[in-house]
């Protein structure tokens, strides 16, 4: 199947709200305005096979000849340069940047011609091409008085602002200089796609938006309904099954795996996966009707289409991305003019990136989850129990008393984590009341558990481990 | 009695994230001790061999360090021949904040940047001090011998 019908394909079969499939990238278009420069090239003897033929040429001595030197038959640029931007990895919080890239460029093609006699040096070109240069660096000469009057070697001259007529450029070789080619298609092509490239950044504003808003709403339910329990009769509290369904989320890692190796990046065909487990998860440990509060379930099914929301963006993105480096693919194969090297790097990390799943993932570990303390970040790091009740040395170190009291018998004196001698000094008054009474409001489920098992052990202690044994325990 | 809880943490944690490199499986009648391998970091005279360990938590760990000694013959300065390891960590330095991965990511590291001053093989510490390269070509050689995997 050709990419075209494939793509508009998946465009349909995506279920794309209308706005969306609107700002998609019109291959078809597209492709046709690569056929005008494809035709205007032919024209004047510049067809792809022979611009390929030229830039192998090139390639060949380019290991002794610097970049854009005069010895290279040929050059496709842009005015001004285009530079890859470095990926936007980490700063995934930052708005993303305006859409910078095509912003005042204008593509040009340039030919090597003699400069005193303004022939071509290139033999491969036909009769016909020769001539046409000949000709363009004999008109071109003329009005371009900087040439003339600045003979001689020095660096490449870049004038961003010549208009096509002055386009002659002073190069390396006294003997050579730069003939520019006009032509009008290519600068239509390239307006069009960065037309749609703004368009599609535009639209992954609107949707940073529009989830991030969703993630406010949702934020509000949430920390109504896990509020924790004042009293019993009065107020329930899901805080414990909201604990139980970011933790899975947390360790689902559906958008971003923890492993850099890849960046982190899952495919969209990974993201469903993960997503699907997740919720099958969720129905297995029948969390929603463990959730009592109405509140409650409203915010989960919010919670999971959001998720669902934030991958159909993805495979929009993806989709859009892969169209994008087709179309620049077929034009370098229509054209040889070798410009897809240079562009796909520089676009696809700012523009059709997966910079609004990062933003969005960010936004719900800071808005949401954190609404909700793990167990993980109150462990006594001895015994790896939920740090009832806290002791905090005089290093700011904070450990369960139970593991306290062992370490104070073993005359232990130093910090488990920092090794200062404090662990004897330490009495009743390092008791840190006030993460006491944090720990005892959001995990009384926790405290209950770690301060039977306190009792336990200070029972073993005094009477020995028969005295709580099983058999015993029936007494 | 019952396994800590500390204990089962860990041994979930050695399971589900290994340390590359580095296994560790407690026995199935008896959790407190392990069958441990670890393998000899790249760019040492230990690199490409497995060296089999036997690692077990005492009744008051973490409170003491686990004991942990090689099974796999090995040519070292601070390795003896009963395969005991000469490690601050495992004695005076021991702190119950540390877990069985970061002890033998220790051991591993003393593989790679062996140590002859602080000597518990003295023989063998000696002889790193006087022909370090002879040296380091034996403990090439017991690797080749004694550490390849079948
Ligand atoms: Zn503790
Ligand atoms: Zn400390």
């Amino acid at each position: 199947m050709k990419f075209g019908k494939e793509y508009q394909d998946a465009l349909i079969k995506g279920e794309f709200p209308a706005q969306w499939v609107h700002s998609a990238i019109s291959y078809g278009q597209l492709k046709k305005c690569i056929k005008k420069v494809r035709e205007e090239l032919q024209e004047i003897g510049l067809d792809a096979d022979t611009l390929a033929h030229l830039l192998r040429a090139c390639s060949i001595d380019e290991a002794q000849v610097a970049p854009h030197s005069a010895e290279q038959s040929f050059q496709y640029r842009f005015s001004p340069e285009i530079h890859a931007k470095t990926t936007p990895r980490q700063d995934s919080s930052e708005e993303s940047d305006s859409p910078e890239i095509f912003q005042g460029f204008r593509p040009k093609l340039l030919f090597a011609v003699d400069e005193e006699s303004g022939e071509p040096v290139d033999a491969y070109l036909s009769p016909d091409t020769k001539e046409y240069l000949h000709q363009l660096a004999v008109s071109q000469r003329l009005t371009d008085i900087r040439i003339t009057e600045l003979p001689g070697p020095s660096i490449p001259v870049e004038d961003g602002h010549a208009s096509p007529q002055n386009g002659a450029e002073q190069t390396a070789s006294p003997q050579i200089r730069m003939v520019e080619v006009p032509l009008s298609s290519d600068g239509i092509f390239f307006k069009r796609l960065r037309a749609e490239l703004s368009g599609l950044e535009r639209l992954q504003m609107e949707e940073k938006e529009r989830l991030s808003a969703d993630i406010r709403t949702m934020g509000k339910t949430l920390s109504k309904s896990t509020e924790p329990a004042r009293t019993l009769s009065t107020h329930k509290s899901d805080l414990s099954v909201w604990r139980e369904i970011f933790l899975l989320y947390m360790e689902s890692e559906i958008f971003f795996s923890s492993h850099e190796l890849d960046h982190g990046f899952r495919s969209p065909k990974q993201v469903q996966d993960k997503l699907e487990s997740f919720s099958a998860e969720l129905k297995r440990r029948d969390i929603e009707s463990r959730l009592k509060r109405k509140d409650s379930k409203i915010a989960l099914n919010q919670f999971l289409a959001l998720n669902l929301d934030l991958f159909k963006n993805l495979r929009f993105q993806d989709i859009e991305y892969k169209a994008m480096r087709k179309i620049l693919k077929k034009f370098d194969k229509r054209t040889a003019l070798g410009i897809s090297s240079k562009l796909i790097p520089s676009i696809s990390p700012s523009v059709l990136s997966q910079g609004l799943a990062r933003t969005i993932c960010t936004e719900v570990s800071n808005e949401l989850v954190t609404l909700v303390p793990q167990v993980s970040d109150y462990l006594c790091p001895v015994c790896m129990s939920l740090a009832w009740r806290p002791v905090r040395l005089s290093c700011h170190h904070v450990f369960c008393i139970r593991c306290l009291i062992v370490m104070q018998r073993n005359h232990d004196d130093h910090c488990p984590m920092c090794r200062e001698p404090v662990v004897m000094q330490a009495d009743s008054d390092n008791i840190d009341e006030t993460m006491a009474k944090f720990l005892k409001k959001y995990f009384p489920e926790e405290v209950k558990a770690k301060h039977e098992d306190n009792v336990r052990q200070a029972g073993i202690d005094e009477y020995g481990e028969e005295f709580y044994s099983d058999k015993c325990a029936i007494m | 009695m019952a396994l800590p809880k500390r204990i089962v943490k860990e041994t979930e944690r050695l399971m589900a994230e290994p340390v590359p490199g580095i296994s560790a499986v407690p026995h199935e009648d008896n959790l407190r001790y392990f069958d441990v391998t670890v393998e000899g970091p790249s760019q040492s005279p230990y690199e490409g061999g497995i060296f089999k360990l036997e690692l077990f938590l005492p009744d008051d760990y973490p409170m003491t360090p686990p004991k942990i000694r090689f099974l796999t013959k090995i040519y070292h300065p601070n390795i003896d021949k009963l395969g005991r390891i000469c490690l601050d960590v495992l004695k005076s330095n021991w702190s119950p904040a540390l877990q069985i991965r970061t002890i033998l990511l220790s051991i591993q590291a003393l593989l790679g940047a062996p140590n002859p001053d602080d000597p518990l093989a003295n023989d063998v510490a000696q002889h790193w001090k006087e022909n370090q390269n002879a040296a380091i070509q034996t403990a090439r050689e017991w690797t080749q011998q004694y550490a390849k995997p079948q």
